[in-house]
C-alpha cells in the first residue's frame, strides 16, 4: 500500500468509525425514546 | 422546549461534520507535506487530536467514577460508562493510525515500544471495564465495581504520556511545526474534540434513558417453558 492510499484509507475508516457510532448511538437514542413514549415494553 | 433541543442538536451536528470535512480539505489540498516523512505525517492531524480526546475521555470516566465512589449518584455512573465507551472508540482508532503511520515510517506496523505498549494496555482495560460492567447485574453493585476499577484504569493515562519522556521510545519527545501545519492541526483539533464530546453527550443520553425504563433498556427475557415441562 502506498502512502497516500495508507492516509486516505487511516481518515476514512477513523472518520467513518467516529460518524457511524454517533449515528448508531442516535438512533438508539430515538428508538428508546419510542420505547419510554409507549410506556418501556414492545 | 424539545423541538427546540432538537434543533440544536442538528446544528451542532452539522456544524460538527461541516468542520470535519473543511479540517480534511485543508489537511488534503492546503497544508505542506513534511520533508522527512513525506505524505504519511499528515495523519498526525488527526491522530494527536484523537489521542487527546482520548486522554479526556478517560479523564472524565476518572473523575465521574471518584464523585460515584464519594456521592453514588447514577448520573456520575452513567457518564463514567459513556465516557469509557468513547474512549474505547478513540482509543482503537488512535491505534489503528498509529499503526498505519508505523508501517510507512518505521517499516512495520506495530513495536513493542512504551508508548505503543501502554496505548494498547490503555484500550485494553477500558474494553475490560466495559465487560465487568456487562457482567455485573445489579447496578448498585455494578457502580461501584466499575467506579473502583475506571479509577485503577486511569493510572495508564499518565503512562501513556510520561513514558516517552521517561523510557526511551520510538515516539518524538517534542515536535516543531510550520506555522502552516500548527494551523491545520488546530483546524483539525476542533471538529474532532467536538465530535468526541457530541458522542459522548449521546451516549449519556442513551444510558439515561435506558435506566428510566423499567427493563433497564432491554427487553425483559421470558424463560420458554421447555417441551418436557409443557408435557408434564
Amino acid at each position: 500500500m502506498n502512502p497516500e492510499t495508507s492516509v486516505i484509507a487511516a481518515y476514512a475508516v477513523s472518520i467513518a468509525l467516529m460518524l457511524g457510532y454517533a449515528a448508531w448511538t442516535a438512533i438508539a437514542v430515538r428508538n428508546a425514546r419510542r420505547n419510554e413514549r409507549s410506556g418501556g415494553g414492545k | 422546549m424539545k423541538q427546540r433541543n432538537n434543533i440544536l442538536a442538528a446544528g451542532y451536528w452539522g456544524l460538527t461534520v461541516a468542520l470535519l470535512a473543511a479540517a480534511v480539505v485543508r489537511v488534503a489540498y492546503f497544508t505542506p507535506v513534511e520533508a522527512t516523512m513525506g505524505i504519511v505525517q499528515k495523519i498526525f492531524y488527526l491522530h494527536l487530536p484523537v489521542a487527546i480526546s482520548t486522554f479526556f475521555a478517560c479523564l472524565i470516566s476518572f473523575l465521574c467514577s471518584v464523585g460515584y465512589l464519594v456521592q453514588h449518584r447514577k448520573w456520575l455512573d452513567d457518564l463514567a460508562e459513556a465516557s469509557a465507551r468513547v474512549a474505547v472508540l478513540l482509543c482503537s482508532i488512535v491505534l489503528l493510525t498509529g499503526m498505519v503511520w508505523g508501517r510507512s515510517a518505521w517499516g512495520q506496523w506495530w513495536t513493542w515500544s512504551p508508548r505503543l505498549t501502554f496505548s494498547l494496555v490503555l484500550w485494553l482495560l477500558y474494553v475490560v471495564y466495559l465487560m465487568i460492567r456487562a457482567s455485573i447485574e445489579s447496578s448498585q453493585r455494578r457502580g461501584t465495581v466499575a467506579a473502583v476499577y475506571g479509577i485503577i484504569a486511569f493510572l495508564d493515562v499518565p503512562l501513556v504520556y510520561l513514558s516517552v519522556k521517561l523510557l526511551p521510545d520510538i515516539h518524538p519527545t517534542s515536535i516543531t511545526l510550520e506555522p502552516a501545519m500548527k494551523l491545520t492541526l488546530g483546524i483539525c483539533a476542533l471538529p474532532i474534540v467536538m465530535l468526541a464530546a457530541g458522542l459522548l453527550v449521546l451516549r449519556y443520553r442513551l444510558n439515561s434513558i435506558d435506566q428510566r425504563m423499567p427493563t433497564g433498556g432491554f427487553e425483559v427475557m421470558q424463560p420458554k417453558r421447555s417441551l418436557l415441562a409443557e408435557a408434564l
